[in-house]
This record gives structure tokens, C-alpha cells and sequence, in this order.
């Protein structure tokens, strides 16, 4: 599968790179980190961008740092995931972090992909992520540059189409629930977001920055609020994304626990929740709890090998296993 | 006899090419400025062609040419009795994948530029899915132009003894409903066909498993002579059936280098092979089994509608090999089948790995299984008491000749320590045993002829290496190494001296090639004999050098019995020495050597310069041929095998029952392979069986939306990880096939089937649920848990 | 601007196996094209050509990497090694010595990024576990021989490292 060709640059320090977003910028800029998502991704497509601007030179945007005031992490966000896991500084302040970078993909790919590219990972779905034969089969999609979605019949709000495709980063729920924040660079100088605010609610672009603007710092405040877990629901132990992921934070609210989650795989967003077991009186009560809000909070489609409605129960099984597992 | 080659670990002999990257695959050769060429492929499932536009494809720098259906006047298929499928669509595709237009362009990316502006106007149909509603479709037809009155492929009903009695004499009688998803062989290397002309000829690199069929189909559906053909396979990255079949691209190549007199590279990208396809058929089987306490299976009846798919390919077999390789391995004296293969919309199915009897195997397993729960009675014992006696005839007059499969399960219980498991084990942990039976090599050809089936030539020269040619191919299974230990052992050479030369129209005899487990039985003996020849023209010429007379051969005089023709002397006098013919003659060939039984040596180089006095050339060759047996009813000729293999799984399983994840943890393996002739090789072929089964028993499956592959990707089809792999424990179990060459049988493919029921059989055993819905996902292990739960529970 | 950026084509100067080579190539064209096409190695196989199958693993100082996922350009640089950057002269690279020797392959198409993958562990862990073996094979698919005999390859090559076999 060839890829088409275009321009590609390498800029050489993020000075370099500052000053070409800067210029007036004609045509389709798109940003190379890892390049193991959209590097596929733009050979099924069978176009590509104008500029293709290959990042793996900018080396101050790579590697973890302690904040000067020693209260922050500050991770950049082409740090491979392989690099991520080795990290000693991760593996002391924040290690489940490692452990889950360790569990993306395969070997190969987490010395490839980027913290970064994994945070903004393009949304999943099995009409999308396909073949030309097969787009063309089916007609393409909102995704694809189509008119429909074979998900959902009549998938439009206000004449917007509604995309339903998937999220599937196994970083965003951990460091969601590590309060992780973003430092962006734009045209109009420095933001900061959270990181949950990163995300929107459509599968198209479930994570996009503005125009001109690069991401260059995770922080992520220490210590942790809570300890926290993960763990994730697929059919291989290796190479699969997760079908589902669960994060789960227990934190301690005037003497009773409280359970901050964050989900991955099941929604177009990760999606965060929160129970506090002793408002129940049993725990059955509880875990039924649990099993309403997941039915309600997520909307999992048939889109990749296991059955919604197995997904969705899935979820109160691995909250009740990181749970009661500590 | 002691042998210093056979049944010693021998490391494979292409293996330092290939842990090198020297190894060249189809792909990999670089022919002189070839064209490059890219399939355009029906996005639809049934549609009429209305009309092709290339002229913006036409318009691209670089397009040479197209090859349309236009370009062909014969339809094929790798069964002379199922000749379905065009090389390419002309008046209607009939699957998503089919090819429709081939680009010729200067390079890939002109091809692949050009591909997106073929223009296809379509009269989109209504595609037949469902295997059930296109049997019942009486008038709009998958191919009307065959004349049948449904879209039904093929029939065949199949009845011995007297079922009903059987079920009525039976202590219980199971029955039950099964459903398998389609599975595809998925080998690493994807189709790949290079066309190089030479003066007025054409050689064709494909990643074929035989050359033969390929080279046959090539010339008769271009119309070539087949000397103007010669079809090569180079280093092939795995076959397991789905490279056995001629296929369009192949064809489309080579019309590509005839349209424009150059040489033509095509590979297919990764999604291509999914359309492909030709692997293992969607089926429903309906069975019921009557088993009695102490006569053990009555009667099984079964029915099974396959899915076939767009065309026959392999299928007339398939739908044979669905009842018949029930036949074992237990004796089953009243027996019923009936399998229908269907046409529908979608990629093909064919031959993979356990042909045709994998499916049935786990129905008729977990059946069995069921059957001795509700008789209380141990399963591994119940099937001791029954499996088929050697030299026995089966009620449709299959010959058993050995079975070792006694001792091998025998061997088996111990080393899994299966009766301190058995229903012993806690919740959620459970043990399975699950038994097989495949052929070694179909006892008749698909061309009905006179061939041996197998011919191998040997040539030795003044350097006294040994060219070894034999067309069949070497697919990963190690068959080249396995040929060249058949001359090393009868000429006493180390591995090195044998050159294998295979799977090459224009030098190699005519070979059936590599499918349906034959190649170490038939090529094996064929190799073998032609070594044995050989030898006996360096013992004359070692007896000269010795000036003395050289033994005068025994003749073979009659076989032994009906199923004891092997093991016999050679019959120089005659074309065919034998089936495993025994040479002893008190001459030993060792270490380049030949001595003499009063202890004088011949060194080997002497002896072949010696036989190449007034000769010049050195040269021997041997064939294998099938013994004549089986009965006269229509279709008793499907599933003879000159010799069977018998298979024993063990599986361990843990269920969790809260998210229905099975994770087999250990599978004790006994198979009866009679003789292993490379140790390495029969593992490594156990082992691949038992990952491949794997995959079907709780992953894989082709999955289709109006008839696409969804899945057409290595993320999407599971294939298991290390991490899903169990601890494989292999026992022997292993008879003495004294037609089989040094004694061996059948091991690439048997071993597969029988290892998905042994795991559903140790799910029931672990949580008390039984799947009849292959594969065996988590969602339907919770959800037959929690049918099970609410049964226990309901008033 | 940078000249890099308004060329659609450009010369990739490459590391492979010790040697610098340099080729002038369509800016996009990935590591596994320039390697099979540009250069003729053709050991690094394109089994899936997105990323799935493993088989088009090379390494990348020491690492490895999935050269269909990755722009050549983009490994300016740095050092490519590939399967037939292995063997000294006629000695096979231990790994390599250990694979034939326990058969750890079959069809052989998955046979070099498997034992890329072990070269990789072996040279920053030479006692590895069973758990990292299956570990640094995971990423690639076999379809062949159920990666026990791979397994136990690596393993074979890991004692005789260590001098133990």
C-alpha cells in the first residue's frame, strides 16, 4: 500500500517549528510524531496532506521531567511509550502510568508511538478503519468523507453529522484521573487545558487542537490524588487496542471512599464517573448502582469484537476487580 | 534397523536462508524491468456489470494496459468436476473481492493511481448471505449458467448400517444444533505471482502449494501449451490450504505478460488475501449421536449445510470430507451424513488445514462427550474401549493398516494426570480430552489418471553431490528437509551432500503437491525409492571396485495381508518399488562409505565414479502409488488413504466466570504420527496445530457485513498472541506404519480438528456449560453461564 | 522556508547495516519500501504493510521498530540494522545459530523480525525470563509453529550467550 506522496519537513528544534506556524500557512499541515496511527491511517485513505511535518527531531519536546518546584511532572509528548515505562521518574511518582504504556500495542509499536500521538489517538471504528474495497462497499462514512454512518440510520444533529466512532487511548483515563494537564502552543501564544477538556463528544476529530497549535508539555500535579488502577478488556493479550479500559482512583472523602473512573474504548470521549459506595446500603445495591450509571453513561456500537451489551457489563466487573483487588 | 538420519532432530535445510533474509519469496525477486499490476475489485457482493470506463484510468503516466474478464473464454477450478469460477468478473461479480480490472503500469504507484479512476457502472443485487435462504432460492441464481435448479454446489448423502436401529439400541441418545464461523488460513506471506519471459516462454514465481495444478490451469485457460509454461514456486511463507488453489491473480499475470511482452511483478496487499480467502466454510451442523454403555458409539447421524461461498473450488471434497472423516476414530457401526454446500455472495471457501473435518470433529466430540456425562462414565475411558483395531476395515471399507492411538491416550491421561482431574477440579478449572482421525494423503487423484502419485528423480554427478528433484512444495512444513533425509539415510550422506530441487514445472516430475497431509507419505516413499534405486547402482558398482558379485535382490513376493503391503524388498524388476520397501541387503551405506559384510569399504565417491563409467550420468527415480482398495458405492472413493493418523488431546482450562475468558493452560498431545522422521519438524507441526485451533476454538472468525469482510486485517482477525499459547506437553502415541516411509504417517493437519472440542469439553468440565457456537468467546461463555444459572434457579 | 518542505522528492541518506547509503526517493516513501525496493534487503518482509503483522521489524539503535510505519526519512540518523545485518562473514549471529538449531521457524516470513526481536532483548537482557520472551515475540505474528519453538530458540540463544549450553 503506497502512500501517496507530498512534502515532508523535519523541523530541527521547536524554534524552527514556531516560526513556520507562524508564517501564513497555505494548504494542509499535519503533524508526524510516532506515526504508527496515521501513518496507516493515510495509506487507506489514499490522501494526504500538503505538508506532512515529521516531529521526531524536536528532542525538547521528548523525555520527563520534574517541575522546578518538584510538584509537577512534566512529560513531553514525544516521549515514546517505550521510553514512558523505562522512565525512572514515572516509575516513582506515577508507575502505574508505565505499566500502562507497557500494555499498548506491541513491543515494536511503543518504540514508536508518542505519549502525545497516544493521547490524541484518532477515534476507532470498524466502517473507517477499513479498506478502500470496503469503504466503497459500504459508502463512506461521516469519517471517511461520506454521507452516512452504518452505525446509527439518520446520524445527524441539526444537520451536523454525528459520528460514533470509538476512543481508544489506554494513557487518557490514567492520566485523566491524575488531574493531567496540557500546555498548547498556538498563534496566539500559551494555553493550558485539562486534559479531560481536550476531548469532544463526536467521533470525527475526537481530539484535535486548533490550527497552528502544538502540544508541548503534559503536567501532571504530584502527588497523586489517589492510587490509581487500570485495566483493560481485550481478546489478545497483545497488539489489540483495548475493547475497553477502566481507570479507576480511590479517594478519600470524610472518611468514606470515593471511586473517580474513567472509561476508554466504549464512547467516542473517555468518560469519566464517579460513585461513593456508602450512599448505598448493601453492596449489591452498589454494584447495581454501577451497572445503571455504565448503561446510561456510555453508548458502546458494535464496533470492534466484542458485543456492546458485553462491553457495557464489562465495565462494573473490572471497576468491582480494581476495586476489591487492591 | 538403526537409523542415523531418520528420527534424529535435523535442523530444517533452508533454515540458515531463512534466519538470514537470503531466503527469496515470491515478492522478493527482482525480474528485468517488470510491469507492475493492481487489481480493481468488486465493492459489491452480487451485481450485474453494466459497463467499464478506463479512460481516465487509461490517461495516467504510466498505464500500459488492462486485463478485463473480456480477456478470457474459460472459467476454472482446481477440481476438473467444479471448473465455476472466471478469471475475472465479466457479465457480474458474485463476491466483495472479486477481481474485475488489472491495471499494467510502469510502476506500483500509476497502478495504484490508475485503479482509483476505473470507472465501474453496476446494476447492484440482492445478495444471497444466508446459506439456509440460497438453498431455497429456486430463481434467482448464483449461476444460472451451470444449470441447476437451486444454488445448491453439492449434495452428498452418505448411509451405512442401519441408523435408526442403532439410535433405537442406544443407552442415551444426544443430539444438538452447532454453528461455526468461517476461519482463513492467514499465513504470513501474502499471494505474490511474478511472470518472466524467456525466448518464446513464460516462468511463472508463484506462492503456490502446487505448482502442478497451477501449471495445468495457467494452459487451459490461456490457451498456452503447457511446455510453454513453467511454474515455480520459490521460498512460500505458509500455505495451510489456502495457497492450493489456482487462483485469478495467477491468471491475471501471466495474461498481462502476454498482452504486453513484458515481465509482471503482483503482490497482494494484506486485505487482498482476506477476499481471497478460500478457507474453512461457515457451517451448521445438526447431529445426534446414540451411545451405549458398553458398545460405545450406535449410530450418528448428522446433517451439515456448508457455505461455500461464490464458487467450488475445493468444495465437492469439503462436502465429502464433512461425514467421512466421522468414520474414525472410533468404530461406528451404523452411520448417516448428509452435507450440502451452498453458493452464496461471498469470497469462496475451500481446503484448510483439517479439511473439511473439523467442524463435524467438534460436534461429534462434544456429543460424545455429553453422552458419557449422562452415562457416568469416564470419557477417556469410554473411547479407549472403542477406537478402531489396526489392520480393520471401517463399515464404508476404509483400511486401517496401524493405530497407535491406545497407548497414546493412555500416555496422555497419565502425563495430564486426567484422572485425579476429571470433575475433581474447583469452579473454573477444567480438563477436556477431545480424539481425531485425518488421511495421510488422499488414495486417489483429483485428475483421474494413471500417474504414481508421487515421482521423485535423483541425479548424481561427478561431484558426487545429490540432485534431488520432486515437484512437491515446501510450504514451511519442512518437506524439502524431510526428501533430503530420505537420500541421506538410504546413501549414507550427511544432510549437506542432498541438494533439493522442488516445486519447479520444467525440472521436477509431476507431484500433486503440498495439501490433504500427503507429502511425507507419498513424495516421503516416493523419495525414498528412488534413493533405494540409486543405491543398488553405487552397491554394482562398489561390488566391482570389490571384484566381487553383487547380492542378487530378493524378489518381494506377495504382500502379507490386504493391510500389510509394505515392508517388503524392492522390485527392481518393476517401476514402483513398494510402499516402504525394506532394502537391507548386508551392504551398509554410512558416512560416505559402503562396506562390505566381510567388513572391506567402497569410499562413496569412488563407487559413483565407478557407476558413472560408460553411463556419464547417474540417475534413479521413484514413485509412490496407492494400493487399490475401498468399496464400489458412489463416493467410496472420498476419504481413502493408503494410511490414517489417529489423534489424543488432554486440554486444561481456567473459566472465569465473571467475564467469560477461557485461557487453555496446558494441552497434553498424544498423536499417532507413526514414525517421526525429523523430531523438530513434528513438533513444530503439532505445536502450529494446536495455535491454529486455538484461534478457531476462541477468537477467530471471518466476519461479513452484506457480505464484506469486516475484518480483512492481522488487528482484526485474531490470530493468538504468545500470551494465549498453552503449555504444550507432546506424549508418544505413535504406531509402526509399515507403509509409510521409515514408518511415518500423516502430522501437519490431524492434530488440528480435535483440539477445539477437547477445550470445549474442559469448559463443561470447569464451570458445567456447554458451546455449540464456535468460536468460544467470552460473551457467549457468560451468556451460557447465565442461561445455566438461571435454568438452576427457575422454579 | 526549510528546502525539505517544498520537494516532493528528496535524498534519504540512511545507517543500514553499518553502511551509509544514500537514495533520492518520493519524500513519503517508508523505511520498508526504501529498504525491499531501494536497496534490495529483501529479509525485511511486508506482511501486512500496516502495522498488525510484525514482519516488517527492523531495528532502530537496537530498538525495533515497524519500517512500514515509518518514513525513511525519518530514520536519518539514526542505525538501521536489518536480518542481513547480522551474520560476521559466514558466522550466523548466535541468535541466528540458535533459531536453525532448535528449529525456531517454519514457512520463515515472520523469521526475521522474530529474531530481530530476540537480538534486541538479548542485548539488554541476558537472562531473560519466559515472561520477556513471550514479551519481545508479541508483537509479531506467526502462524506456523505456535511460537513455542521461537520461544524456545531465544531461550537456547540466551544460555549460550551466557556460556551454559
Amino acid at each position: 500500500m503506497l502512500l501517496e506522496n507530498t512534502c515532508v519537513w523535519r523541523p530541527q528544534s521547536l524554534a524552527e517549528l514556531r516560526a513556520r506556524l507562524k508564517q501564513s500557512s497555505t494548504g494542509t499541515i499535519q503533524f508526524l510524531a510516532g506515526g504508527t496511527d496515521l501513518v496507516p491511517a493515510l495509506k487507506r485513505q489514499g490522501r494526504v496532506p500538503e505538508l506532512l511535518v515529521a516531529l521526531s527531531q524536536i528532542r525538547e519536546l521528548a523525555g520527563v521531567k520534574m517541575s522546578p518546584t518538584k510538584d509537577r511532572l512534566l512529560i513531553g509528548p514525544l516521549t515514546k511509550l517505550a521510553q514512558l515505562s523505562r522512565e525512572p521518574l514515572i516509575q516513582q511518582h506515577f508507575a502505574v502510568l508505565g505499566q500502562v504504556a507497557g500494555l499498548v500495542a506491541s513491543p515494536q509499536i511503543r518504540n514508536q508511538a508518542t505519549v502525545g500521538g497516544n493521547i490524541m489517538v484518532d477515534n476507532r471504528c470498524k466502517y473507517y478503519n477499513q479498506s478502500e474495497v470496503d469503504r466503497h462497499s459500504h459508502g463512506g462514512c461521516f469519517k471517511a468523507g461520506g454521507a452516512v454512518c452504518h452505525l446509527i440510520p439518520n446520524a445527524t444533529r441539526t444537520s451536523a453529522p454525528v459520528c460514533r466512532a470509538r476512543f481508544v487511548s489506554d494513557l487518557a483515563p490514567v492520566l485523566i484521573l491524575a488531574h493531567c494537564e496540557l500546555v498548547i502552543e498556538g498563534p496566539q501564544g500559551e494555553r493550558r487545558i485539562a486534559l479531560k477538556d481536550l476531548y469532544h463528544n463526536e467521533g470525527l476529530y475526537g481530539a484535535r487542537l486548533n490550527a497552528g497549535e502544538i502540544l508541548t508539555r503534559l503536567e501532571i500535579p504530584l502527588p497523586l490524588v489517589g492510587k490509581i488502577r487500570y485495566e483493560k478488556l481485550r481478546i489478545r493479550q497483545a497488539i489489540d487496542f483495548p475493547s475497553l479500559g477502566v481507570a479507576l482512583s480511590v479517594r478519600d472523602e470524610g472518611g468514606s471512599e470515593v471511586l473517580d473512573v474513567c472509561l476508554t474504548g466504549v464512547d467516542t470521549r473517555p468518560v469519566s464517573l464517579t460513585f461513593r459506595p456508602s450512599q448505598f446500603a448493601t453492596r449489591d445495591d452498589f454494584w447495581q448502582n454501577v451497572a445503571q450509571v455504565s448503561k446510561k453513561s456510555v453508548v458502546p456500537l458494535k464496533q470492534d469484537f466484542f458485543p456492546p451489551q458485553y462491553k457495557r457489563e464489562m465495565i462494573a466487573v473490572l471497576l468491582k476487580r480494581l476495586w476489591e483487588g487492591n | 534397523m538403526s537409523y542415523r538420519i531418520v528420527g534424529k532432530k535435523t535442523p530444517y535445510v533452508d533454515a540458515v536462508d531463512k534466519v538470514t533474509g537470503r531466503a527469496k519469496y515470491t515478492d522478493d525477486l527482482r525480474l528485468h524491468h517488470p510491469l507492475r499490476v493492481k487489481i480493481v475489485r468488486s465493492p459489491y457482493a452480487n451485481a450485474r456489470i453494466v459497463g467499464i470506463d478506463l479512460s481516465a484510468a487509461r490517461a495516467v503516466e504510466g498505464v500500459v494496459d488492462f486485463v478485463v474478464g473480456a480477456d478470457f473464454r474459460h472459467t476454472f477450478g482446481v477440481l476438473p468436476i467444479s471448473k465455476d469460477e472466471p478469471a475475472m468478473a465479466k457479465e457480474r461479480v458474485r463476491y466483495v473481492g472479486e477481481p474485475v480490472v488489472a491495471i499494467i503500469a510502469e510502476s506500483e504507484r500509476a497502478a495504484v493511481q490508475a485503479s482509483r479512476l476505473v470507472r465501474v457502472n453496476y446494476e447492484v443485487l440482492k445478495p444471497h448471505l444466508d446459506p439456509q435462504k440460497s438453498l431455497n432460492e429456486s430463481t434467482d441464481l448464483i449461476h444460472p449458467e451451470l444449470g441447476k435448479k437451486n444454488n445448491l454446489h453439492k449434495s452428498v448423502n452418505q448411509s451405512f448400517g442401519d441408523v435408526v436401529a442403532g439410535l433405537r439400541s442406544a443407552d442415551v441418545v444426544v443430539e444438538h444444533q452447532f454453528e461455526f464461523e468461517s476461519v482463513t488460513h492467514a499465513f504470513t506471506e501474502p499471494h505474490a505471482t511474478q511472470v518472466e519471459w524467456e525466448g518464446e516462454n513464460l516462468t511463472v514465481y508463484s506462492a503456490t502449494q502446487v505448482p502442478h495444478y497451477l501449471h495445468r490451469a495457467l494452459a487451459e485457460v490461456l490457451e498456452l501449451p503447457m511446455h510453454r509454461l513453467r511454474v515455480v514456486k520459490p521460498h512460500l511463507g505458509g500455505g495451510f490450504g489456502g495457497k492450493s488453489d489456482p487462483f485469478p491473480h495467477e491468471m491475471i499475470a501471466v495474461k498481462a505478460a502476454l498482452k504486453t511482452g513484458r515481465n509482471i511483478r503482483l503482490a497482494f496487499e494484506r486485505e487482498e488475501v482476506f477476499y481471497s480467502h478460500h478457507g474453512r466454510h461457515p457451517t451448521k451442523i445438526s447431529m445426534k449421536l446414540g451411545v451405549s454403555r458398553d458398545a460405545g458409539i450406535q449410530a450418528l447421524d448428522g446433517y451439515m449445510l456448508i457455505d461455500g461461498g461464490a464458487y467450488g473450488s475445493f468444495g465437492v471434497v469439503t462436502t465429502y470430507y464433512n461425514g467421512v472423516l466421522l468414520q474414525g476414530p472410533y468404530n461406528v457401526p451404523n452411520i448417516n451424513f448428509h452435507c450440502d454446500r451452498v453458493y452464496t455472495n461471498k469470497p469462496m471457501c475451500g481446503a484448510m488445514r483439517g479439511h473439511g473435518g473439523v467442524n463435524p470433529r467438534f460436534a461429534s466430540e462434544v456429543l460424545f462427550d455429553e453422552a458419557c456425562v449422562r452415562l457416568k462414565i469416564d470419557p477417556c475411558e469410554m473411547r479407549l474401549k472403542h477406537f478402531h483395531q489396526p489392520n480393520s476395515k471401517t463399515i464404508n471399507e476404509f483400511r486401517i493398516t496401524s493405530v497407535g492411538i491406545h497407548h497414546g491416550l493412555r500416555n496422555a491421561m497419565a502425563a495430564s494426570g486426567w484422572s485425579q482431574k476429571y470433575q475433581k477440579l474447583p469452579f473454573g478449572k477444567g480438563i477436556g480430552v477431545a480424539c481425531g482421525f485425518f488421511i495421510s494423503g488422499s488414495a486417489l487423484p483429483i485428475h483421474w489418471n494413471e500417474m504414481p502419485q508421487s515421482t521423485v528423480r535423483l541425479g548424481i554427478d561427478y561431484d558426487g553431490g545429490v540432485s534431488l528433484y520432486s515437484g512437491a512444495s515446501d510450504i514451511g512444513q519442512g518437506s524439502n528437509t524431510m526428501l533430503a533425509q530420505m537420500a541421506a539415510e538410504v546413501l549414507g550422506l550427511p544432510m549437506t551432500m542432498i541438494k533439493v530441487l522442488a516445486a519447479d514445472t520444467r525440472h521436477c516430475p509431476i507431484d500433486y503437491g503440498s495439501y490433504s497431509s500427503r507429502v511425507t507419505f507419498m513424495a516421503g516413499n516416493a523419495a525414498r525409492n528412488a534413493a533405494i534405486r540409486m543405491r543398488r547402482q553405487l552397491l554394482e558398482a562398489a561390488c566391482q571396485l570389490l571384484e566381487c558379485e553383487a547380492p542378487i535382490p530378493t524378489p518381494p513376493g506377495e504382500p502379507e495381508n490386504f493391510f500389510r503391503q509394505g515392508g517388503r524388498p524392492p522390485d527392481y524388476g518393476a517401476l514402483y518399488l513398494g510402499a516402504n520397501p525394506n532394502y537391507e541387503d548386508g551392504y551398509l551405506f554410512v558416512d560416505e562409505k559402503i562396506v562390505a559384510p566381510d567388513g572391506r569399504e567402497v569410499k562413496y565417491l569412488d563407487a559413483v565414479r565407478k557407476a558413472l563409467d560408460f553411463q556419464g550420468a547417474l540417475q534413479s527415480k521413484g514413485g509412490y502409488v496407492s494400493p487399490k482398495m475401498g468399496g464400489s458405492f458412489k463416493g467410496a472413493g472420498a476419504g481413502l488413504s493408503p494410511s490414517y493418523s489417529y489423534t489424543a488431546f488432554i486440554s486444561e482450562v481456567t473459566v472465569d466466570p465473571a467475564t467469560g475468558f477461557v485461557k487453555v493452560d496446558r494441552v497434553t498431545c498424544a498423536h499417532d504420527y507413526g514414525q517421526a522422521l525429523n523430531p523438530l519438524a513434528v513438533e513444530g507441526q503439532l505445536q502450529g496445530s494446536i495455535h491454529m485451533g486455538l484461534g478457531q476454538a476462541l477468537m477467530e472468525g471471518m466476519r461479513y457485513d452484506d457480505g464484506a469482510v469486516q475484518n480483512a486485517s492481522l488487528l482484526e482477525y485474531k490470530i493468538p498472541s504468545p500470551f494465549e499459547m498453552p503449555e504444550v506437553v507432546i506424549v508418544p502415541g505413535s504406531g509402526d506404519e509399515c507403509e509409510g516411509p521409515f514408518g511415518a504417517k500423516e502430522v501437519g493437519e490431524g492434530a488440528l480438528a480435535p483440539f477445539i472440542p477437547s477445550v470445549a469439553n474442559a469448559i463443561y468440565d470447569a464451570v458445567g456449560v456447554r458451546l455449540y457456537s464456535v468460536p468460544l468467546t467470552p460473551d457467549k461463555v457468560l451468556e451460557a453461564l447465565r442461561q445455566h444459572a438461571g435454568g438452576a434457579h427457575a422454579p | 522556508m526549510d528546502k525539505e518542505s517544498t520537494d516532493k522528492e528528496m535524498i534519504v541518506t540512511l545507517q543500514v547495516n553499518g553502511l551509509t547509503v544514500r537514495r533520492f526517493v518520493p519524500a513519503t516513501m517508508t523505511l520498508v519500501e526504501y529498504l525491499r525496493e531501494e536497496l534490495g534487503l529483501t529479509g525485511t518482509k511486508k506482511g501486512c504493510d500496516v502495522g498488525d503483522c510484525g514482519c516488517c521489524t527492523v531495528l532502530a539503535d537496537g530498538d525495533p521498530v515497524l519500517s512500514c510505519l515509518a518514513l525513511a526519512v525519518d530514520f536519518q540518523g539514526r542505525e538501521i540494522t536489518t536480518i542481513e545485518g547480522l551474520a560476521k562473514g559466514q558466522e550466523l549471529h548466535p541468535v541466528q545459530r540458535a533459531f536453525v538449531d532448535e528449529g525456531g521457524l517454519q514457512c520463515g516470513y515472520c523469521t526475521p523480525a522474530m529474531v530481530l526481536n530476540a537480538v534486541a532483548l538479548l542485548n539488554h537482557q541476558a537472562n531473560p525470563s519466559a515472561q520477556e520472551i513471550k514479551e519481545c515475540i508479541s508483537g509479531t505474528i506467526c502462524r506456523c509453529t505456535g511460537y513455542t519453538k521461537i520461544e524456545e530458540s531465544i531461550a537456547l540463544a540466551a544460555d549460550r550467550q551466557r556460556g551454559q549450553k
